[in-house]
């Protein structure tokens, strides 16, 4: 989802392969010719080799890990992919860096991902990345220190991602995508690497977002208690020692959690903490964290002002808060119709849907007080034809034993303080706040 | 006794030995740690006696149950109590030791189960967390005398450090020999202390003749470590085997004591006849063997590997011990049992505590060589690795894992690999062969065998070559068994009998399965039996040794006791799942009642037929299987060669189950895609429309199985029979079986799911309506065509009242597609779940009034808590009274009674309602003034209530009464 924060680390990483690898000339013909000859694509490949180790001695992960960048605009792949269709003996060069860590093996299987990539064959290349991170992954919990961190993520990053993109290969190919499965499990390896005490661990909350990326993209989200569990439950490392990223796409992520657990007290709690730290500028993120906080607001009785909902191209909602402010059952089932498969894939449907009561509150709310203009005196008392009439206006066509059920309902569910008296069909609100306040309230009990 | 037998019984000793002794060796350890600082591992041991003393009293002996038992096990660790003397500890105690040894570092790991999963496992079994492994009760209640015996002995020397090996070695001689005890006790004692190689093989010889022939093989290799582990183990196990005869199982007894000509047969039916035995000896033969004790074995294999280790530090042979520990490594791995996976964890941990450990070596050593014994069935790998280490280059990968019986003939090892590098350069002949020609000389005792064996070996492969099977042989299955036999013919009984143990090891691989389910469940139950009988006796003694460590004589007499405990109980194990007599509590020993004696038998005709149902393909079978196992080449035996005596018939059933579960792990061992299921397919033959539904529980036999154009008959007979639904059920069952084994997958299928669904539904049967509608979700996303709209309406229904969270909803109703949604029954149950997300009553039961098809039946689950509901919710909002033909319109009470009630058609339901109010706690008034029952709403708020069902019935709809299937059957 933060596509625009990834861009922007990757922009930044461009920068600084710019400044550390800038010694390679070749990076320059890259783009523009890559039909160079044998003799010059070995030296190229060696160049590449060589840069990584260089980032391996002097444990520079950032220029690593855009050494290892395989999606991003400005990675490496498209000419390694070009060199190593060239070189001779590729393998025996990639070799090279075994002398600094035993990464060899990994650096090949990365390169044929690379290779792979760039013909588009996401299968394949996904393949030789799993076996390439593996390796890394390996390498890594050997280095004491954090120090490849990033190459790390961006393993785990480009893994995820083309898992998603062998998977819908495979899906295309009739076959049965597992591919993105078989990232989450390598993810939870990671995970595991990372989660303990130490130093690492730093880098927990990213892989943890990730594997939420991919559970939530499998539909398995209750995969992700048992990491929430390893993170929430850590005394050793405080959560705001997270980077603020991934403290916010988690706490988006978890609180999604809280909507489908109809805990929205929890997950306005994490959504708000989520859109509190989030970078005002990331737009898109904004409206990801705003498109769940709003359903849980409005349950929790506050409404958004209209140019939020505008300003984050909202609009889906405009329609659903209006028909709270206007008590209009018919307005809001409409929204919910025209938008029902919107609401149901992100799965605020079923919070919206139960918005109705609120809005039934409203219209008795707006009975109650044209009646107090009328007949101050009586005005607590409120016929049952005069709340079907209403609702006739509205087009909502219902007989008296069902708004009955409904006004009971109300009541029960202390959405209306009062009673109702069956045989003379009435209900008698209480004189004293006869709409309670749900501020801070759930509005299921 | 014969010296050739005695090796056999040697080996099985030793695992009995293994057994208890290691506990003795764990509390001994505790007490040469905290007795003597000067141990190095500071850490581990004081984590050791911290976690030891933690055992107090509470464990009660013997009486600990598993609940118990673990408690302690984890309290253990907590506490640091000095109640170790009162040794209920002697679980824990030996799980203590275990750490200590193995986890100087990684102590940390079994402490926290999480992060160690094996460490759980791995103390359930070894540890004997009595849930699981009711051996350990059994073991407890002779290791409860163990530890205090040694716990005892330490006391009484306490020059000998923790030394409680050669005291419970002793000990167990003690019954054989009592008066050798003390003498005993002092050699060995002498001997660990001085180390000295030489004086331990006299030790050995002078304890135990029977390990004369070891003696001279000992002394020459005294200098390496192996030998050093190997004769201690031998001589542990000797004394131990005294002591194990002395109070003989029922069936053991003749067999142990047959001379020495019969070494094979003393095997077979020693293993056949004493379970416990059986078990020891197979595992100790396999190192994989571990199953039925296997877990507590494992523990104490550890101990003895460690044991070794240090050992060998204290040779001072530091250099080959990494070797050594890798061998000892490689051969863990291949233990088939999953428990034992993890064991190969510990070993390392064990090892690189190991290295710290050298600076305190000696002690340790001391300290651990009471568990080697225990270790039995690894003593081979032990043995086997020493010289390993001394040759790492060599042998090192060509090790089997399951070699292990070698041990003895190992200490060998050295020259016999010299020898097989001479004889056969590397390329000339085939690897497998080179491993057979060392297995063959592992065999061999001293130079005199090896000539012969060379001799025979030279005149095999001359053979092959001449007749051009040099290498196309498998010599990873070519038999030792004639090798061997020439052997013991012409040189030494004790390699005969190796072989033999070699033969019967490899035998236990091919079982290794099942049968080591079965037997650990055999064991149990057999523990829990002869725990409880023992625990008395045995539990007052251990309390009492604990009060008096220092009576060590006294002891001896209880401990014959103890033993015999320990041996009947032992026995039971083997024999496992269904029967379990009770073990002769008794003192008497020998007097085990004949019951448990044809179980006995049993077990022996069990373990026989086990080794000779082996026909070729299952020999191939198992060859292949093994191979997977293994990482080295060496197949160990022969596989018929060894034929047990005792055969019976009694075990056919048993057999045939593991031939059974072997096929099935060999169609595991192939790759799934290797497996041609089309040509696996089998088309049915059947022509009976009817079928009982049995549970399938070997391949489908196709004269069983009806075709298609006989299921359809089927299914229109069953929907036309007359018949009750649990004979509808079963048919369908029957059908659906029928399709599944022919992999019939059209619509016909959907029509019996769909049928079967239905008939389900409307008798209330939701686990068989699951199941159908499991499986035709599965059709219906093949694109095969049937009433799709009906069962989404079915399924979305059902989620709703099985309460399925949000996000499964949610992406069932994101899924629906346009038309679907307007189907009417779909639409219908959209409708219910917007009714009773909202809690409105009155549109649900509207909803179930109108209800189309078979959707009423799954809305019938929800109407009790809806109605509950409802009225909750009236009697809150509802002031002050509430007219009861009201209720029992809104609440779906008349329609029910319509139909019920045929013959009177517009009843109200007054009545069904006000008795479910009445059930419900709710006050119901009579309101003169309108003639009308009321609920009182104001009372009934605070006197509602959810009675319990009063029909509920396991299988969930009381409409299925027991009395039909008790009529059926």
């Amino acid at each position: 989802m933060w596509a625009r924060e990834r861009e922007e680390r990757e922009r930044e990483m461009a920068l600084d392969r710019r400044d550390s690898v800038s010694s390679a000339p070749w990076r320059g013909n890259a783009a523009g010719s890559l039909f160079f000859g044998a003799a010059e694509a070995s030296r190229k490949l060696a160049e590449y080799v060589n840069s990584v180790i260089e980032a391996l001695s002097t444990q520079n992960g950032r220029t690593l890990a855009s050494l290892l960048a395989i999606s991003s605009a400005n990675s490496f792949c498209e000419l390694v992919a070009s060199a190593l269709e060239l070189a001779k003996e590729p393998i025996k060069i990639l070799k090279q860096v075994d002398k600094h860590a035993p990464l060899g093996d990994m650096l090949s299987n990365h390169t044929k991902c690379m290779h792979s990539y760039q013909q588009r064959r996401y299968v394949e290349a996904f393949n030789a990345l799993e076996k390439s991170a593996n390796m890394f992954l390996q390498e890594f919990r050997s280095w004491e220190s954090a120090w490849a961190m990033e190459a790390l993520h961006t393993i785990v990053y480009e893994l995820r991602t083309l898992a998603q993109m062998a998977d819908r290969e495979m899906v295309a190919n009739g076959k049965i995508p597992d591919k993105l499965k078989g990232a989450g499990s390598f993810l939870m390896k990671v995970f595991g690497a990372l989660a303990g005490k130490g130093p690492k661990r730093v880098g927990a909350l990213y892989v943890t977002c990730q594997l939420f990326k991919v559970y939530f993209k499998l539909g398995t989200v209750h995969l992700c208690r048992s990491v929430i569990r390893s993170i929430e439950t850590a005394r050793v490392f405080d959560f705001e020692e997270f980077p603020a990223r991934d403290r916010v796409t988690y706490m988006y992520y978890t609180g999604r959690l809280e909507v489908f657990n109809d805990n929205f007290m929890g997950a306005e709690k994490k959504l708000m903490y989520a859109l509190r730290h989030c970078h005002s500028s990331k737009r898109t993120n904004v409206r990801m964290i705003l498109k769940y906080l709003v359903p849980v607001k409005l349950s929790l009785g506050t409404l958004p002002k209209e140019w939020l909902l505008q300003k984050y191209n909202l609009r889906e909602y405009l329609n659903v808060v209006r028909a709270l402010r206007r008590g209009d059952i018919k307005l809001l089932r409409h929204a919910l119709h025209a938008n029902e498969d919107g609401f149901l894939r992100s799965g605020v449907y079923l919070v919206l849907e139960k918005l109705e009561q609120q809005v039934y509150r409203r219209l008795m709310k707006k009975i109650h007080i044209i009646q107090k203009l009328k007949d101050p005196a009586r005005a607590h008392q409120i016929k049952m034809e005069v709340i079907v009439k209403a609702l006739s206006w509205l087009d909502i066509n219902m007989d008296v034993e069902e708004v009955e059920c409904i006004m009971a309902i109300l009541i029960h569910k202390n959405y209306i303080k009062g009673y109702f008296s069956h045989k003379s069909k009435v209900v008698v609100l209480s004189k004293q706040d006869p709409f309670p306040k749900l501020n801070g309230r759930a509005n299921i009990l | 006794m014969d010296n050739s037998s005695y090796s056999n019984h040697q080996q099985q000793q030793f695992q009995h030995q293994v057994q208890e002794v290691s506990y003795a060796g764990h509390d001994n350890n505790v007490g040469s740690v905290s007795g003597s600082t000067s141990t190095s591992a500071a850490n581990g041991s004081y984590n050791y006696s911290q976690v030891f003393s933690a055992f107090p009293p509470s464990n009660n002996l013997y009486g600990y149950g598993p609940s118990n038992y673990q408690s302690s096990n984890y309290g253990y660790l907590q506490q640091g109590n000095d109640s170790y003397a009162q040794n209920t500890g002697i679980y824990p105690g030996s799980a203590a030791p275990y750490q200590s040894v193995s986890s100087f570092q990684n102590r940390s790991s079994y402490t926290e189960l999480a992060s160690y999963p094996g460490a759980s496992t791995y103390y359930n079994g070894g540890a004997y967390q009595a849930s699981t492994y009711p051996p350990a009760s059994v073991y407890s209640g002779p290791t409860g005398a163990w530890n205090n015996q040694s716990y005892n002995s330490y006391g009484s020397y306490p020059s000998y450090g923790g030394y409680s090996a050669p005291n419970s070695s002793s000990n167990l001689n003690a019954v054989s020999a009592q008066s050798q005890y003390q003498q005993e006790c002092q050699q060995w004692a002498d001997y660990y202390a001085s180390l000295e190689p030489k004086v331990q093989s006299a030790t050995v010889t002078s304890s135990a003749p029977g390990t004369e022939p070891d003696i001279p093989s000992a002394v020459s290799l005294c200098t390496s470590t192996p030998t050093y582990a190997s004769v201690v183990a031998q001589g542990t196990s000797n004394n131990f085997y005294s002591a194990v005869n002395q109070p003989p199982p029922p069936g053991t007894q003749p067999s142990w004591q047959v001379p020495a000509p019969s070494h094979f047969e003393t095997a077979s039916q020693h293993l056949s006849s004493t379970t416990g035995t059986i078990n020891n000896g197979s595992q100790w033969d396999t190192a994989l063997m571990q199953l039925p004790v296997n877990d507590s074995y494992g523990q104490s294999s550890e101990h003895f590997q460690q044991v070794q280790n240090n050992n060998s530090l204290q040779q001072e042979q530091q250099d080959p011990l990494p070797s050594s520990q890798q061998d000892t490594h490689v051969t863990h791995i291949p233990e088939p049992s999953p428990s034992d996976h993890q064991k190969p964890l510990k070993f390392h941990s064990s090892v690189q505590q190991f290295t710290s450990l050298e600076a305190s070596k000696q002690r340790m050593s001391k300290l651990q060589i009471p568990t080697n014994p225990r270790i039995t069935q690894n003593l081979g790998v032990v043995i086997s690795n020493g010289p390993k280490g001394a040759l790492p280059d060599s042998s090192k990968p060509q090790k089997p894992a399951y070699i292990s019986i070698r041990g003895k003939s190992s200490i060998n090892k050295v020259s016999s690999d010299d020898i097989a590098d001479a004889t056969l350069q590397p390329g000339m002949f085939p690897p497998s062969l080179r491993a057979y020609v060392e297995r063959a000389l592992a065999l061999c005792k001293d130079d005199a065998q090896k000539a012969v064996c060379q001799d025979y070996l030279k005149e095999i492969i001359t053979q092959a070559s001449c007749d051009g099977s040099l290498f196309s042989k498998d010599w990873d299955i070519e038999p030792l068994y004639a090798l061997s036999s020439m052997l013991a013919k012409g040189i030494s009984k004790q390699v005969a009998a190796s072989v033999k143990l070699d033969s019967v090891s490899t035998r236990r691989v091919k079982s290794r399965w099942e049968p080591v389910g079965e037997k650990l469940e055999d064991i149990k139950d057999s523990i829990d039996a002869d725990s409880s009988k023992t625990e008395v006796l045995e539990g007052s003694k251990g309390q009492e040794f604990a009060v008096s460590p220092k009576k060590w004589e006294k002891q001896e007499t209880t401990w014959i006791n103890q033993q015999q405990h320990h041996i009947t109980s032992t026995k039971p194990s083997k024999r496992g799942g269904q029967k379990i007599k009770k073990p002769d509590p008794g003192t008497g020993g020998v007097g085990t009642s004949s019951e448990s004696d044809t179980d006995l038998d049993q077990g022996g005709f069990h373990l026989g037929s086990l080794l000779t149902t082996e026909t070729p393909e299952e020999k191939r079978k198992r060859q292949t299987r093994t191979k997977r196992f293994e990482r080295s080449k060496e197949y160990s035996g022969p596989k018929g060669s060894t034929k047990p005596k005792l055969q019976g018939n009694a075990s056919s059933r048993r057999a045939s189950a593991i031939r059974l579960v072997m096929s099935v792990g060999d169609v595991n061992g192939q790759a799934v895609e290797d497996i041609n299921w089309d040509s696996l397919t089998i088309r049915g033959t059947c022509q009976e429309i009817e079928k009982r539904y049995l549970r399938l529980t070997s391949a489908p036999d196709p004269s069983t199985v009806r075709p298609e154009d006989v299921l359809r008959k089927a299914l229109a007979m069953v929907q036309s029979t007359p018949k009750n639904y649990l004979y509808k059920c079963e048919q369908l069952k029957s059908i659906r079986q029928d399709l599944t084994v022919q992999r019939i997958r059209n619509e016909f299928t959907v029509q019996v799911y769909e049928t079967h669904a239905r008939m389900a539904l409307e008798a209330g049967d939701l686990a068989e309506y699951n199941q159908c509608q499991a499986q035709l979700k599965g059709l219906y996303s093949e694109g095969i065509s049937g009433s799709y709209n009906e069962f989404t309406a079915y399924s979305l229904l059902y989620m709703v009242f099985q309460n399925v969270n949000n996000r499964d909803l949610l992406s069932s109703m994101a899924r629906l597609s346009h038309a679907a949604r307007q189907d009417e029954a779909v639409r219908h149950a959209l409708a219910v779940r917007s009714a009773v997300a909202t809690g409105n009553y009155t549109s649900f039961f509207r909803l179930y009034r109108t209800a189309p098809k078979m959707s009423s039946f799954l809305m019938d689950l929800h109407v009790e808590r809806m109605r509950f509901e409802a009225v909750k919710c009236m009697s809150r909002s509802y002031r002050p009274t509430l007219p009861l033909s009201f209720m029992a319109r809104t609440l779906g009470f008349s329609s029910l009674s319509l139909v019920n009630g045929l013959d009177e058609k517009e009843s109200d339901g007054l009545e069904d309602c006000e008795e479910w109010l009445k059930t419900h706690g709710a006050q119901v008034v009579y309101e003169s003034s309108t003639n009308e029952l009321m609920l009182e709403t104001k009372m009934s708020a605070a006197t509602l209530f959810m009675p319990e069902p009063e029909d509920v019935v396991p299988h969930g709809d009381a409409n299925l009464a027991v009395n039909d299937f008790l009529t059926r059957s």
